[in-house]
């Protein structure tokens, strides 16, 4: 009976999305889109509510229904991919709850009638890739997932939207191209392969062919998640597309490309070799490092935001890296801890980084710029939408009580019981893992305190902040409800482990509760996080316990307004700290990384006096890799290309001489 | 200055702070000014001692000094009281660095035209409730510079004063005993009634 | 003993000797130079001459600066109360594990300088922009001194840590580098020098307490008390990895429950006398020559970490 419901559940929540862009499609009123997006919404709860029983009642993996379309191999669900159900819905039940409003108030800016049919389609294209059990069926739903984000992206028709759409769909078409040729490669060819017969066959296949079946896939998935340094069209791509469509876009689409990892690792290579687990070690935390800093230095919001996706999903790499070097020296609780772990920040990311752009999206609307240099003060004229964003800045920030605070509770578990496990390659990978998480939460922090300070905090700088009012109820509730979500996610993490999965091969996560000798607590591997709510609830009583003794003993003086305290001469918001200046000593310390160009010019302004002068300066950062990697290899294809060009001489003879010779060498290699 | 030295200075340095009963004894060569009211001065002098009672009896009190155009002597004799030989802080005092913190605003210089905004957001910005003293002669009632064109003329024309403190600069002895004689802390040393260094 | 009435007289003992810590060192630091300096009791009459006074409220600021005082007590109050200061075993033991007390520590700093960017001032700005950067450049160092203590100890907790504390020091001469660094960090954490000047008067050399200039009032007894707390919270950690006596455990009788107080007030006098000495011995570093400060916490770190690593393999 339970069954029948969760298949029912989460066909409707497919069902439900292609059919709520078919209505938008076809009727073209207001109402219409409404309807639609409530029909998204509905279906996405429906299928979250599916995917939370399918992991609450721990059922075994669920068919749902074979077709011809998909070349015979069925739609399952197993745990792994119910757990990225229920994260894909529900940051599609905040997205679409957000974007009926939202389309409707940025009219001017998005073709309302187009974007809905297409979040449809990604919408059906990311639940199509995690229930897909054959392979035909991964790539095609792959594939919608891209290209209908693509069009997404440029929605606003700009030049630069266009520009980053285009550098997002061929990085994305090079890892499909991977992706199919890995594929094939694993397969031996066979196009109508599953996973399970993946599993079956990839023992066979030779060293190098699964070396480089291997490389090929973890190049197509890193390459649509965005790590370092394949990453360099997330900051372009994700800023431009809607602000529900970029919370969809980082807070789902990305999981998915993990996911697929995940998947293929588990089918495939269950004993993947703890090289390459130190290899996305590497990367992760490094790129998680790089996008923290430039998280710090970047001026437009949903750009930072895009920044610290790719610093998140460094780290979610970094841990999978971990758990897999873990596993291959033998290590098997810690192993799991780390998975557990990275469950758990995959979770809490998808919520917090998808309430932030819905946040920001409300921003927008509101004053009409994402500038940080021209917002702030925002939390006076928007209370509870600063609330909310406050809270999620927190969790972004890996604080306590949240979400992302349990993930990182366990990560440091799982590192620390590697340092005294005694073998040395897992304990120098620990002891890179705390240096380097060290490292990038401290950044991390340092970028959403900047992000909510100076977008909500202090005085406005612009009049549009000044004229700013508190967005609607329909825009507010999804941040509100996001924060709600990630906080519960954090109080609650204690019981929130049965929802993960059980190890990506199907190994029983082990928990133990909290030993005590002597109520000393000791080091053992366990996933027990009643400590982490334990902590939430001591937060909350000192904080009432402060208000009480502030309240009662504070009572005799009175409160009285007054302007800020400026050594008397009069001030305004120019005069206030900008983001640029808060970060300039991370620009500082760390200039040899981050090697800005300043250019300083001065000219008198009366030739015949050198003491008065203008002065121009100019600030350059240097370039990323998009600049020093992407635009070279670029050049280089541009090159070939030329050159490959001058076949096309326009000499017909020359083209039938062709012609001839490619008859003549097929007829030689078939015979 | 090798390790050694600098044990030597911070251990075996003469001390030199000044008792109190010392500091505090009225010296018999200033003058006392037979002008000023007696009613005005207790009625002023019970409002000081109504503030320092409401604050636990002026235990913990802090001072921000705020310059209203004075020639800095004022300044100096003020920064003198940090040092080892006056040592305000055994009496309780310090210095702070924002009238927000401060419950004692001690002013000085006569209110020049530029400063006087400033001093009254000083005022305005300084939680009540908040002793105002005026040191120096120019505080007090301007000074030499009284009727001036570019002074207001005295801490009072701006704000309302509770103690004055006069003297060109006052030493920082004088400031001292003013100072506590205005809190009600200390008691005046044996002689005449009245000095103007009370609560005004 | 019942755990609870542990972590009970710990965090109170803690709480209620915190502002006579920031007397002592302040009297120290008077005699030495010179003179005889505040009474020792001072601070907590400062809290309640502060309890009595107006709030001045600034009109630029918002709400998130009502809760900044309330929320910073509160971390400086769970620290206190879950770190082993005065007891070690106590009910609030587990919440004293590594990630617990960078993530406490952490968020008091992110309140404080949200409150100081809140003002709308150049000061709060500049105060909370060095104050996020010593915090997020000593992270790395928290996490990897207290994982050096954690390896040696086999504990994830620092109650679990101080097993090796006292004499298991000397048994592993390879900690002695993570007590200096956990030291440097506790200087910066608590902007005292040479990271920071806590008695400036000059804005543009403030850290701390740039970000404070714009509280009055109840408030403001708050944040000083906040501070307070963690300064005490510090020193006794430290003290405790040195010289654990006096630490009342579970197995332990009544006797011990009225000693502890005792043994922490003296290791806070301990504590204070070195931090005074310190004080008066050293300059303050310029905050652009901070990051070999960071660098050198952090290295002090990992040779400890590494060391251990080393041994524990030989």
């Amino acid at each position: 009976m339970t069954e029948t419901l969760v298949q029912a559940g989460i066909l409707a929540g497919l069902g439900g999305a292609l059919l709520s862009g078919l209505v938008a499609l076809v009727a073209g009123s207001a109402r219409a889109r409404a309807a639609a997006h409530a029909l998204l919404a509905i279906a996405s709860a429906a299928g979250a509510a599916a995917a939370f029983v399918f992991l609450a009642a721990g059922l075994a993996p669920l068919e749902l229904g074979a077709s011809p379309l998909f070349f015979g191999a069925p739609l399952a669900v197993d745990r792994l991919s119910s757990f990225f159900l229920l994260l894909v819905h529900l940051v599609v039940l905040l997205a679409s709850w957000f974007g009926w409003r939202y389309t409707e108030l940025e009219r001017h800016m998005y073709p309302a009638r187009a974007v809905l049919p297409l979040t449809a389609i990604f919408v059906a294209g990311m639940q199509g890739v995690l229930l897909s059990t054959g392979l035909a069926a991964f790539l095609l739903f792959w594939e919608a997932m891209s290209v209908a984000s693509f069009f997404l992206v440029m929605a606003d028709g700009r030049d630069e939207s266009r520009r980053a759409a285009l550098l997002y769909l061929a990085i994305a078409q090079f890892g499909a191209g991977a992706l199919l040729v890995g594929m094939g490669l694993l397969s031996g060819g066979d196009v109508l392969a599953t996973f399970a017969t993946l599993g079956a066959a990839t023992p066979s296949l030779g060293g190098s062919r699964a070396a480089l079946a291997t490389l090929l896939v973890v190049f197509a998935f890193a390459s649509k998640a965005g790590l370092v340094p394949l990453h360099a069209w997330l900051p372009e791509a994700h800023p431009r597309a809607p602000s529900h469509v970029s919370a969809l876009m980082s807070g789902a689409m990305l999981k998915v490309a993990v996911y697929g990892l995940l998947r293929f690792t588990s089918a495939c290579w269950p004993d993947l070799p703890a090289v390459w687990g130190i290899g996305l070690l590497v990367l992760g935390l490094g790129g998680a490092a790089k996008a923290a800093i430039h998280a710090n230095l970047d001026r437009d919001v949903k750009r930072v935001l895009a920044w610290s996706s790719v610093e998140n999903v460094g780290l979610i790499f970094a841990m999978f890296g971990f758990s897999l070097v873990l596993r291959g020296r033998g290590l098997q609780a810690a192993a799991d801890v780390v998975q557990a772990a990275m469950f758990l920040h995959i979770l809490a990311h998808a919520l917090f980084k998808s309430g932030l752009f819905l946040a920001a999206g409300a921003t927008l609307t509101a004053v009409g710029s994402l500038k940080i240099e021209a917002l702030g003060g925002l939390a006076n004229r928007m209370p509870r939408l600063s609330a909310g964003a406050l809270a999620l800045s927190l969790a972004a920030a890996s604080l306590p009580p949240f979400g992302a605070f349990a993930a990182e509770w366990l990560l440091l578990q799982g590192a620390l019981v590697a340092l005294a496990a005694g073998d040395p390659a897992a304990a120098v990978a620990s002891a890179g893992v705390l240096l380097g998480l060290g490292t990038v939460a401290g950044l991390a922090v340092f970028a959403m305190v900047r992000l909510f300070g100076f977008v909500f905090l202090a005085e406005p700088r612009s009049n549009a902040a000044r004229a700013a009012s508190e967005p609607g109820t329909a825009l507010r509730g999804p941040v509100l409800a996001a924060a709600g979500l990630v906080l519960a996610l954090g109080v609650a993490s204690p019981w929130a482990s049965p929802l993960l999965p059980r190890g990506i091969d199907g190994r029983v996560l082990t928990v133990i509760p909290f030993p005590s000798e002597n109520g000393m607590a000791t080091l053992v591997s366990h996933a027990d996080l009643l400590p982490v709510a334990g902590l939430a609830l001591a937060l909350a009583a000192a904080a009432a316990a402060a208000t009480l003794a502030w309240r009662r003993l504070g009572r005799a003086g009175g409160t009285r307004r007054y302007h800020t305290w400026d050594c008397g001469q009069p001030i305004d918001a120019s005069m206030e700290y900008t983001a640029t200046a808060f970060s300039a000593p991370v620009r500082h310390f760390l200039r040899d990384i981050v090697r800005a160009e300043k250019h300083v010019a001065f000219r008198p302004v009366v030739e015949s006096n050198p003491w008065i002068r203008t002065g121009e300066m100019e600030f350059r950062r240097s370039a990323g890799v998009l600049e020093r990697v992407y635009y070279p290899i670029a050049g280089l294809i541009e090159a070939v290309g030329a050159r490959l060009k001058q076949v096309q001489n326009g000499v017909i003879q020359f083209y039938i001489g062709l012609i001839l010779a490619t008859l003549l060498l097929a007829l030689w290699v078939a015979l | 200055m090798s390790f050694v030295r600098l044990l030597k200075t911070l251990f075996a340095s003469p001390r030199v702070t000044e008792p109190a009963s010392v500091l505090l004894v009225r010296q018999p060569s200033s003058p006392v000014d037979p002008g000023a009211a007696r009613d005005d001065v207790e009625a002023a002098g019970a409002r000081v001692r109504q503030i320092v009672e409401q604050l636990y009896g002026g235990r913990s009190l802090r001072i921000r000094a705020v310059d209203a155009g004075s020639t800095n002597a004022e300044e100096i004799e003020l920064t003198a009281l940090g040092n080892a030989y006056y040592d305000i802080e055994r009496f309780g005092l310090s210095f702070v660095a924002s009238p927000r913190h401060a419950d004692i605003l001690m002013v000085s210089g006569p209110v020049t035209r530029n400063l006087e905004r400033a001093l009254r957001t000083t005022y305005e910005a300084a939680p009540h409730p908040c002793i105002v003293v005026a040191v120096g002669d120019g505080a007090c009632d301007g000074g030499i510079w009284r009727g001036s064109y570019a002074v207001v003329g005295g801490v009072d024309a701006v704000i309302p004063v509770d103690i004055r403190i006069p003297g060109d600069p006052p030493t920082p002895s004088e400031i001292l005993r003013g100072l506590a004689e205005g809190l009600g802390r200390l008691p005046v040393a044996a002689g005449d009634g009245r000095r103007e260094a009370r609560g005004d | 003993m019942n755990r609870i009435l542990l972590t009970t007289v710990s965090g109170v003992t803690v709480v209620a000797l915190a502002p006579l810590a920031a007397g002592l060192v302040r009297r120290f630091k008077a005699i030495l130079q010179g003179r005889r300096g505040a009474p020792v009791l001072l601070p907590y009459w400062t809290i309640a001459t502060l309890l009595r006074k107006e709030t001045v409220v600034s009109s630029s600021t918002t709400w998130v600066s009502r809760v900044v005082p309330v929320v910073v007590l509160a971390c400086a109050l769970v620290a206190a109360f879950a770190l082993p200061l005065a007891s070690r075993g106590g009910a609030a033991a587990p919440l004293s594990h590594l990630a617990a007390v960078a993530g406490v520590w952490m968020l008091g700093a992110v309140f404080l300088v949200l409150g100081g960017i809140d003002s709308a001032s150049a000061f709060g700005g500049m105060g909370a922009s060095r104050e996020m950067t010593i915090a997020a450049f000593l992270e790395p160092a928290i996490i990897v001194t207290l994982a050096a203590f954690g390896l040696a100890a086999g504990a994830s907790t620092v109650d679990g840590m101080l097993s090796v504390a006292g004499t298991g020091l000397v048994e592993r001469p390879w900690l002695l580098p993570a007590v200096a660094a956990l030291a440097l960090v506790a200087l910066g954490e608590n902007s005292r020098y040479p990271v920071d000047n806590p008695a400036t008067h000059l804005e543009l050399t403030m850290v701390h307490e740039a970000m404070v200039l714009e509280y009055s009032g109840p408030p403001l007894a708050l944040l000083e008390l906040a501070g307070m707390i963690k300064l005490a919270t510090f020193t006794l950690l430290v003290a405790n990895f040195v010289a654990p006596f006096g630490l009342a455990t579970p197995a332990g009788g009544l006797l011990a429950i009225l000693v502890a107080p005792v043994a922490a007030a003296a290791k806070l006098a301990a504590g204070m006398a070195g931090l005074a000495l310190l004080e008066s011995s050293m300059a303050k570093l310029r905050f652009y020559g901070l990051p070999e400060y960071f660098f050198g916490a952090l290295f002090l770190g990992l040779t400890s970490l590494a060391l251990g690593l080393i041994v524990g393999w030989l």
